[in-house]
């Protein structure tokens, strides 16, 4: 193997390893400072990370049984009396989060599909829209949702919070789904239109198959982010104790239950939100490890 | 291999300009739902901007030009000074960009740098494990476990290396400005992490490569080279951030304390603009609710501002490297 082959089949960190020049001191010294900087602060990163998952593992674990899965909660009255479970919070984070992708889905195809698609200017002002609301703060989208329902209709209910969800979750599905459409190879377009395909046929049948595994990378992104979010649905679901299986009934999710049993004069409560805790890190994490094997079967598929 | 690379595709869509006429006729429903996709999502955020603009009028009615000069912030009095909200605001997130960003950056480099390919994986999913814990959960791990460490080992210890001096004096509570301050920080450092990663690992070899012909050490490939190549993707990076931090709410609630007055040290209770309303709507009637809207507009307003620099900031370098 030539030397030039070899340098192009090293990362980058290879390269700058065992290429780079030993001679000269002090030139060395301040290298392998800025090194032992760079080291430094990738562990420090790793201290917060080990902090709280052990915090969330070591006292979330012994609450994680049965009947904290699925038995409902029960307004404690001392400090040892039994609390029940969080079968609630389960129930309600199922129906908030689950309406929210139902509707998500659709929505972030159309507004992807049709970004793909133009390029006027009413297309640049949505993108750029679509960026802006990536980086809005969460709790202005539960307040705009709590003005335009809450304020209304003098009631708490589920699909509120799955309203409210929406600006979280199609902003971030979108951006990923529209760098996944735009990835696709232009010769297989034009390979399809080529052949005398409609451009809707085209993209039903050439773009979304071959850009599907990055699409369903995004979608559980911004699923596993939408889980865990307490500020859009905090104004507008209200609480319950029971699971009410109707979107049209209020309902508690589990970070919500977390918020509220976080500020309670019972110990166990406070106990329970470590459960709680792990439980949703369980879950954010099964999504977030999902789309992560959609990204390298991707990365496969391109090559 | 994307279509962008190609220097004949165009840079979106399958049809552009003169082709789309020839197959216009034949997929109407595709276009009708095309413009209707694209004009719902602009009602919809119309809509968003201006119902929140609609719900702060009574606010601003009563609160007037003293919502940012007022020091003092009662909702159930009728005082409607936000200036507490707006210092512990930007002091809890310029205190978490100035850990987050070089922590973060530092990081980037080390995980595309420094950590063998074996474990790169391994290294850069715990790092991404870090941004996927919910806001809440940090606000918890921050009030049960960093707020002893703060009250019992690190303001007692400030206080005594500084001599007491601003802005290290009052009485150390444990929560405060600067454990906001950590906790943001430590919810920001995975995004600008993960971000400058992806841009660090596509910094182009020609450059490297010649930086290294030229004698440079390691660190100066990385100093000289690698880093002002990628300001623009880094700066994208700390926005996003700097983003997340100022909107950051149910976290911060746990952690800040309260607030009536404005801020005097870093181990002031506080509330930030954001985690007032999570804590305080419903609870100041209709008119507090209102000054609430305020709050969020201006919210919204800073961040919005924030993009748009930076995102000016970067089309400017973009014009001046091509």
């Amino acid at each position: 193997m030539t030397v030039a082959a070899a340098i192009d089949q090293m990362t980058p960190r290879e390269i700058i390893r065992r290429t780079s020049q030993k001679s000269g001191q002090r030139r060395q010294l301040l290298s392998n400072l800025y090194f032992a900087v760079l080291t430094i602060a990738l562990l420090v990163i790793f201290i917060p990370l080990y902090g709280v998952l052990s915090t969330i593992v070591v006292r979330g674990y012994h609450s994680l049984n049965w009947t904290f899965l699925t038995a409902n909660p029960i307004p404690p009255t001392s400090a040892t009396s039994p609390i029940g479970g969080v079968a609630n919070a389960i129930d309600g984070t199922l129906e908030v989060t689950g309406i929210a992708v139902l509707l998500a889905v659709p929505l972030t195809i159309l507004i992807s599909v049709a970004l793909f698609e133009t390029r006027n200017r009413l297309a640049r002002i949505v993108e750029q829209g679509i960026e802006i609301f990536v980086g809005m703060p969460a709790i202005t989208f539960g307040l705009f949702i709590a003005a335009i329902t809450v304020s209304v209709t003098h009631k708490f209910e589920a699909w509120y919070g799955s309203m409210a969800l929406l600006f979280i979750v199609v902003p971030v599905a979108t951006v990923n789904m529209i760098a996944a459409i735009r990835s696709v190879p232009q010769t297989l377009i034009e390979a399809g239109l080529g052949l005398g395909a409609r451009p809707s046929r085209v993209m039903m049948r050439i773009i979304l198959p071959t850009a599907l595994p990055r699409i369903l990378t995004g979608f559980f992104l911004s699923v596993s982010r939408a889980l865990g979010e307490t500020a859009p649905v905090l104004f507008v679901i209200g609480g319950v104790l029971v699971p009410s299986f109707n979107p049209r009934l209020p309902a508690t999710t589990l970070p919500t239950q977390i918020y509220a049993y976080f500020g309670s004069q019972f110990e166990s409560q406070v106990q329970a939100c470590w459960g709680m805790a792990l439980l949703l890190v369980i879950i954010v994490l099964f999504f977030n490890v999902l789309s992560r094997i959609f990204l390298a079967r991707s990365k496969k598929a391109n090559g | 291999m994307s279509i962008t690379e190609s220097p004949v595709a165009p840079k979106s869509g399958m049809t552009v300009g003169r082709e789309r006429k020839l197959s216009t006729h034949s997929d109407t429903l595709y276009r009708g739902l095309i413009i209707v996709a694209l004009a719902f999502f602009v009602l919809v955020g119309v809509y968003y901007f201006y119902s929140i603009i609609d719900q702060s009028i009574p606010g601003w009615k009563a609160a007037g030009f003293g919502f940012f000069t007022g020091t003092t912030w009662n909702l159930n009095a009728g005082q409607f000074g936000a200036l507490p909200l707006i210092v512990t605001t930007l002091s809890t997130t310029l205190l978490a960009m100035l850990f987050a960003a070089p922590i973060g950056i530092g990081a980037a480099l080390a995980l595309v740098y420094l950590v063998p390919r074996r474990l790169q994986l391994l290294a850069s999913s715990l790092v991404e494990l870090l941004a996927i814990v919910p806001s809440v959960i940090y606000g918890a791990w921050g009030f049960i476990v960093l707020r002893p460490i703060m009250l019992y080992h690190v303001e007692p210890w400030l206080q005594r290396t500084t001599h007491n001096t601003w802005p290290f004096t009052g009485v150390p509570s444990g929560e405060g400005i600067l454990l906001g301050g950590v906790v943001l920080a430590t919810m920001c450092v995975p995004i600008v992490t993960a971000i400058s990663r992806d841009v660090f690992e596509v910094v182009p070899r020609d450059l490297i490569e010649g930086a290294i012909s030229l004698g440079a050490t390691r660190g100066q490939v990385l100093r000289r080279v690698v880093l002002p190549s990628c300001r623009t993707g880094v700066l994208a990076a700390l926005t996003l951030a700097l983003g997340r931090a100022l909107g950051e709410t149910i976290a911060l609630t746990f952690v800040l304390g309260g607030v009536s007055t404005v801020p005097k040290s870093l181990f002031s209770a506080g509330a930030t603009m954001a985690s007032e309303i999570a804590s305080a709507l419903g609870n100041g009637g209709a008119l507090g609710d209102s000054v609430l809207f305020c709050s969020a507009l201006v919210l919204i307003v800073i961040v919005g501002l924030v993009n748009y620099l930076s995102r000016t900031i970067i089309r400017r370098s973009q014009r001046k490297f091509q």
